[in-house]
């Protein structure tokens, strides 16, 4: 499908008197796939959502998003972003906190000149559920005992809460603040980025790896990712310790057996499975909610929960 | 294969699947909740055969529902107890003896299972980690947890029926308040616990209530001795308490459970804790050193120091609600519990044997 052309940032947004300020976003917003933008764009669409209001969702995730890529790689010491510098090295820590910081104040600053109250005021919820996420994140480095119920709660602050946004901003643009429709979303949008997070945990260790992404990033960083608490569901203290010390995927297949891991990667992809049935279900549901020349977008959501885990249509 | 259902509450067949009456061949797991103050919720339940329901033996099923490490908050000052007794020579009837700790065991076992049923009907065992997850598993329904606790609960009654005709002023007002802690404790109707009482009112019902209420009916006697005895485990009882609630902060913040833990903070708590813990050893030593004929307060109070020093290294390592180490600490809190009571049934029942 074609996506408007809207631009979610351009120079002109922020002051030119801010040294490096305007370089940092260039470089910030070159690239990415814009996902969470398309996904506002996908559905405002059949909500009727004037391109205007599509612009102000559109910068609004994609400012939100970025700023807690900026702050995010600054905490966890990434030296590389989207195979290139991160901001926090290229230039200094402090710009890349201070230019999060100013992408979070300028989102407020949009929409608070738009005027819609609720629209504000879940965003700073929003918002505010990221920064716990990242915050209680940030405590489970090098917990190598973690419960995966657990990694799911951080997961749901974090991830989640983008795609709960997503899904709920354009319906509040449009003044639609039906309790039991937004539940739904919510919902679906715990579902979808559990989905993306479970799906992108498993290409840290190359499992559908198309985009090439470096593996066991997260082990190497001291960080238990869902598969990896999935995988060593029962290992004893030693087989544990073998475990997080990998290096490499021959390695790990090495550690836990290539038979072992396979049948588990089965078993995760299982339990993944029946969570998709559960999205495609609600996404039924929403049906109750919309129009009659809305009821299409139940056809563009449904697929989606799928796409994210599996990285691909099936 | 298994199919997905939404009810909301208002329809007719909303609580059977709930309570998982409505099909005697199939459970019904509940996979989220709507909750809101003002409107009704809505459940998607995921149907499964129960014939695919994967499950480990029945007997496990049941001790899993019975949370048995919990048990030692009844059992542990009961042996305790009965070892003082035994001690302290005092005449024991052997037939009220076994009613009474018939009675209070099953009305422990009848707290757990109706604190499991409430917190499903209300939604917040879906939080994956609390209670359990018996019902959740889809090994048990809400049905049978609910019947199995109002069994407990009259056969507790029963078992009490020796006591009451023996001690009828005693045990009516006994009866009456376990019985009233077990409902207030478990349900969200009256909710002791989800106004921040919960620690007091379990440091009561498993400390110096129970203590003084068991070794009088079986005895006609109690002392400073038994009163101390209850209080040192109602006190580490509320600290087990302290610690799963703590554990559950996170989760009680998004249902609204305003427990102390809650009310105090991560930080504060943790601090509190910290400090508290050692109030068990240092209770047993002031009490062993101030009264010269309770010396063996002392002998446990200096056992108990390396166990207590290990579970306050435990605490010192927990760094977010989230912790794996939290799990660790709050175990290690039960079966501190537990190590007291055999360190007093052995220190009691040996002195004893030795006088004699």
């Amino acid at each position: 499908m074609e996506f408007r052309d809207i631009k979610v940032y351009s120079s002109s947004d922020f002051p030119s008197y801010l040294p490096k300020l305007n370089s940092l976003f260039d470089d910030l917003f070159s690239d990415g796939k814009y996902f969470r933008s398309k996904l506002i764009q996908k559905i405002g669409r059949h909500l009727s959502v004037p391109t205007d209001g599509l612009q102000l969702l559109s910068q609004t995730i994609e400012f939100i998003h970025n700023a807690s890529l900026l702050h995010d790689d600054l905490v966890d010491r990434s030296h590389l972003r989207r195979n290139k510098t991160t901001a926090w090295l290229k230039y200094t820590p402090e710009y890349a906190v201070l230019a999060g910081d100013y992408l979070l104040a300028r989102v407020m600053v949009n929409l608070s000149a738009h005027g819609n109250i609720e629209l504000v005021k879940y965003t700073s919820e929003m918002i505010s559920d990221l920064l716990e996420g990242e915050w209680i994140q940030d405590s489970l480095i090098r917990d190598w005992d973690i419960e995966l119920s657990h990694l799911d709660r951080v997961h749901d602050l974090k991830t989640a809460s983008l795609f709960k946004w997503c899904l709920r901003a354009p319906f509040l643009y449009k003044q639609n603040f039906d309790p039991k429709l937004h539940y739904k979303l919510t919902e679906m949008g715990r579902l979808l980025g559990m989905l993306f997070q479970r799906g992108d945990d498993l290409l840290d260790f190359d499992v559908r790896n198309d985009e090439k992404k470096a593996v066991l990033g997260d082990l190497k960083s001291g960080y238990l990712n869902s598969f990896g608490v999935f995988l060593s569901q029962g290992f004893s203290a030693g087989k544990k310790k073998e475990f997080i010390q990998c290096q490499t995927m021959a390695d790990v297949h090495r550690t836990v057996g290539e038979t072992y891991f396979f049948e588990r990667l089965e078993k995760f992809d299982r339990e993944n499975e029946s969570k998709i049935r559960l999205y495609q279900h609600l996404v039924q549901g929403l049906r109750d909610h919309l129009t009659a020349d809305q009821q299409a977008l139940c056809g563009e959501l449904e697929g989606l929960c799928e796409l994210l885990y599996w990285r691909k249509a099936k | 294969m298994s199919e997905l259902v939404t009810l909301s509450s208002s329809d007719r067949d909303f609580f059977s699947y709930m309570r998982g009456t409505f099909s005697s061949k199939h459970r019904a797991i509940p996979q989220h909740r709507q909750i809101f103050a003002e409107e009704q919720p809505a459940v998607t339940f995921e149907i499964f055969p129960l014939a695919e329901v994967e499950r480990p033996p029945l007997w496990r099923v049941w001790l899993q529902a019975l949370r048995w490490p919990y048990l030692t908050f009844s059992l542990s000052p009961i042996m305790a107890a009965l070892a003082m007794l035994y001690w302290k020579g005092w005449p024991v009837n052997a037939g009220l003896m076994l009613s009474s700790v018939l009675g209070v065991f099953l009305f422990q076992i009848a707290a757990h299972f109706l604190n499991d049923y409430y917190d499903h009907i209300k939604g917040v065992d879906h939080v994956h980690w609390r209670g359990s997850q018996i019902i959740q598993k889809g090994w048990l329904s809400a049905h049978h947890l609910w019947r199995a606790a109002w069994i407990a609960i009259g056969s507790a009654v029963l078992a009490g029926v020796p006591a009451l005709l023996a001690k009828p002023e005693l045990i009516l007002i006994v009866g009456a308040i376990a019985l009233l802690g077990v409902i207030e404790f478990t349900s969200d109707h009256f909710g002791l616990k989800y106004k921040g009482l919960g620690e007091a009112a379990l440091l009561v019902l498993t400390g110096p209530l129970l203590s003084t209420g068991l070794v009088w009916t079986i005895s006609g006697r109690f002392d400073h001795d038994v009163v101390f005895l209850g209080g040192t485990f109602g006190f580490l009882s509320a600290f087990v308490y302290y610690l799963k609630n703590f554990e559950e902060m996170i989760v009680d913040e998004i249902s609204h459970r305003n427990t102390l833990a809650r009310r105090i903070g991560f930080d504060r708590s943790k601090k509190w804790m910290e400090r508290c813990i050692w109030l068990i050893p240092l209770g047993l030593l002031i009490r062993g050193a101030v009264d010269f004929d309770s010396w063996l307060w002392l002998l446990i109070g200096l056992a108990l120091v390396w166990p207590v020093s290990e579970l306050w290294k435990a605490l010192r390592g927990v760094s977010s609600c989230l912790s794996s180490k939290i799990g660790r600490v709050r175990r290690h809190g039960v079966r501190l519990h537990f190590l007291c009571g055999v360190l007093m049934t052995v220190v009691f029942v040996i002195h004893r044997l030795l006088v004699l």
